[in-house]
C-alpha cells in the first residue's frame, strides 16, 4: 500500500510539472533570461569597468569542462562567489556532454548564479545535434572579442571535427587574423580562449601550425587558454617560448585563479574546492 | 504561435491520415479482401512524448489476443530559436501488460494499466550523425549517434467502444518514457534528478 501510494505521488507530480512533457530533447526552446548571456555580461562588465577604470591587476576564474558535473559546477560557483576579487570568470567549454535542451537550460541556470561577469567557449559537445543553434540562443556567437582594463580578450570556436561535418572551417583563421589586425588602441594584451586547444589532434593537424605561427607573429598575444584535456597542462608546444594553459575539468573540483597585470605579465594559481 | 502550429499539424496529420486510409480500403477492398493485414488498426496522435511537439502515426495490434502492438509516427518540432525544424521517425513495439479493466458495464469504457515496450527513433536532420560512415572522430570518442535513440516506455490507457462501423473504438493514453541518453545523465550526475529522466507525452488511438 505504501509502495502504491510513493507511486500515486511519483506520477502526481510527474503530471504537474511541465517539463515533463517533452517535445524533443534537442528543442531550440529558451525563455527569455535564459537568452543572449554573452551580450548581457558584456553590458554587465562594460558598467563594472566604468565605475573603476583604471584598475592594474584583475583576476579571472577559469573553468571548463562542465559536462555531466553540474553538482561540482554549482560547488565550484559558490566557491568562486565567495571570493569578491574576482572580476571574471571563464568557462572553457563543453558546458553540455550531448548538447540537450535539459543540459543548456540546467548549465545556463547554474551559471546564472555567477557574482561576475561570466564568458564562454564553445566546446566540442556542445555542438552535437542542435547545440550550435542552442548555444547561440543561449549564449550568443562562437567567436567574438572584447576589451576590459586594457586587455583583448578573444574567444573563438576550435570545434574542428564537428565543423568538418558541416563543411566549415573551425577555428577560423580569417578572423584571428582580423582580430589580430586590430592596432592597440585601449589595449596593450591579448589573450587566446577556446575549447579544444593546439594540445589536440582534435585541433587540426594544419591548424596547429598556423595557429601556433599566427600567436608568434604578435607579441601582444601573451597566453592561449584551453579545456578539453581534461588535466591541467601549462607550457610550450614548439620550443618557441608561447605558452599555453589548460585548465582541468570541473568533476575534478578546481579551476584556474589567472591573475594579469596591466604590463601583461600574469601569473596563475590552481584553486582546488 | 504553437498552438497555430499546432492546429495546421493536426489538421493536415488527420487529413492526409484519412485520404491513406481511403485509398487502401479503396484498393484492398476492390480486391475484395474484406481488410487486408497491411491496412493499420489504428491511427495514431500524440502531443508530446519526446519525438516532437505533435506526432501522427499508425499501428497494428497482432499476436495472442492482439496484445503485441506495431507502431509508426512521424514527429515534428518546431524551429523555435534556431534554423530549422526537426523531423523524427519512430517505431514502437508495445505489449499489453494487464489488459481490459471493464469501468462501465456495457464495456463502452474500459482501462488498460499497463503497456510497455521499446522504441527506436531517427532524426532525419542533417545536424545529426546516424548512419554516416565518414566521421572524423577518434573511434568510440561519442559513443552514440546522435539521430539514433532507444527508448522504454510505459503507457497507461483509457478505452471508449463504440458500435459505428466506421471507428470502433477511441483510447486515451498517459505514456512515460526513458531515453538512453537521460539514463546515462541520470548514473552520472545526481543533479539530474528521476523528475528529468522521465519524459510524458499523450495521445489518441482511433481504431478502424
Amino acid at each position: 500500500m505504501k509502495l502504491n501510494l510513493k507511486i500515486l505521488l511519483f506520477g502526481v507530480t510527474l503530471l504537474f510539472n511541465c517539463d515533463a512533457f517533452e517535445t524533443n530533447p534537442y528543442v531550440v526552446n529558451f525563455d527569455e533570461n535564459e537568452m543572449d548571456l554573452t551580450q548581457k555580461q558584456l553590458d554587465k562588465l562594460q558598467k563594472i569597468i566604468s565605475l573603476n577604470p583604471d584598475k592594474q591587476v584583475i583576476k579571472i576564474a577559469f573553468i571548463s569542462d562542465s559536462q555531466r558535473a553540474l553538482d561540482e559546477f554549482e560547488d565550484g560557483i559558490d566557491h568562486i562567489n565567495q571570493n569578491n576579487d574576482i572580476d571574471m570568470v571563464f568557462h572553457g567549454g563543453d558546458i553540455t556532454d550531448y548538447s540537450l535542451n535539459i543540459e543548456y537550460k540546467k548549465m545556463g541556470e547554474a551559471m546564472r548564479r555567477l557574482k561576475a561577469p561570466y564568458f564562454t567557449a564553445f566546446g566540442n559537445h556542445d555542438a552535437l545535434a542542435t547545440g550550435e543553434a542552442s548555444y547561440k540562443a543561449m549564449f550568443g556567437a562562437l567567436d567574438y572579442s572584447f576589451k576590459a582594463w586594457g586587455h583583448k580578450f578573444i574567444f573563438f570556436n576550435a570545434n574542428h571535427e564537428e565543423f568538418i561535418l558541416r563543411g566549415e572551417k573551425a577555428p577560423d583563421l580569417d578572423f584571428l587574423s582580423r582580430q589580430l589586425a586590430e592596432p592597440s588602441d585601449n589595449f596593450e594584451n591579448i589573450f587566446m580562449i577556446s575549447h579544444m586547444g593546439p594540445f589536440h589532434r582534435e585541433f587540426g593537424d594544419e591548424n596547429r601550425k598556423s595557429y601556433h605561427q599566427l600567436l608568434l607573429s604578435d607579441d601582444r598575444v601573451k597566453l592561449s587558454m584551453h579545456g578539453h584535456g581534461h588535466g591541467h597542462k601549462f607550457g610550450e608546444l614548439y620550443s618557441t617560448g608561447f605558452n599555453y594553459l589548460q585548465v582541468d575539468d570541473t568533476a575534478s573540483e578546481n579551476y584556474i585563479l589567472l591573475t594579469l597585470q596591466s604590463n601583461g605579465n600574469y601569473d596563475f594559481e590552481r584553486v582546488f574546492y | 504561435m504553437e498552438i497555430m502550429i499546432l492546429r495546421e499539424f493536426f489538421i493536415r496529420g488527420v487529413m492526409s491520415l484519412i485520404l491513406v486510409l481511403m485509398v487502401l480500403n479503396g484498393v484492398f477492398g476492390q480486391v475484395n479482401i474484406s481488410r487486408s493485414k497491411l491496412v493499420p488498426d489504428y491511427a495514431i496522435m500524440q502531443y508530446a512524448g519526446s519525438l516532437g511537439v505533435a506526432s501522427i502515426g499508425f499501428g497494428y495490434s497482432v499476436g495472442k489476443n492482439d496484445h503485441t502492438h506495431l507502431e509508426l509516427l512521424y514527429g515534428y518540432t518546431p524551429k523555435y530559436e534556431s534554423d530549422s525544424r526537426m523531423s523524427s521517425i519512430t517505431i514502437k513495439a508495445l505489449k499489453t501488460i494487464f489488459s481490459d479493466i471493464p469501468i462501465s458495464r456495457n464495456n463502452q469504457l474500459s482501462w488498460i494499466p499497463l503497456k510497455s515496450g521499446l522504441g527506436l527513433s531517427y532524426i532525419a536532420d542533417n545536424r545529426f550523425f546516424s548512419f554516416r560512415t565518414d566521421l572524423p572522430y577518434a573511434p568510440g570518442y561519442y559513443w552514440h549517434r546522435t539521430g539514433l535513440r532507444s527508448m522504454l516506455y510505459f503507457q497507461t490507457e483509457l478505452v471508449t467502444s463504440f458500435e459505428s462501423k466506421v471507428i470502433s473504438q477511441v483510447s486515451y493514453y498517459l505514456e512515460a518514457n526513458i531515453q538512453d541518453i537521460y539514463m546515462t545523465l541520470k548514473f552520472a550526475d545526481s543533479n539530474f534528478t528521476v523528475y528529468d529522466m522521465v519524459k510524458l507525452g499523450m495521445g489518441v488511438r482511433i481504431k478502424f
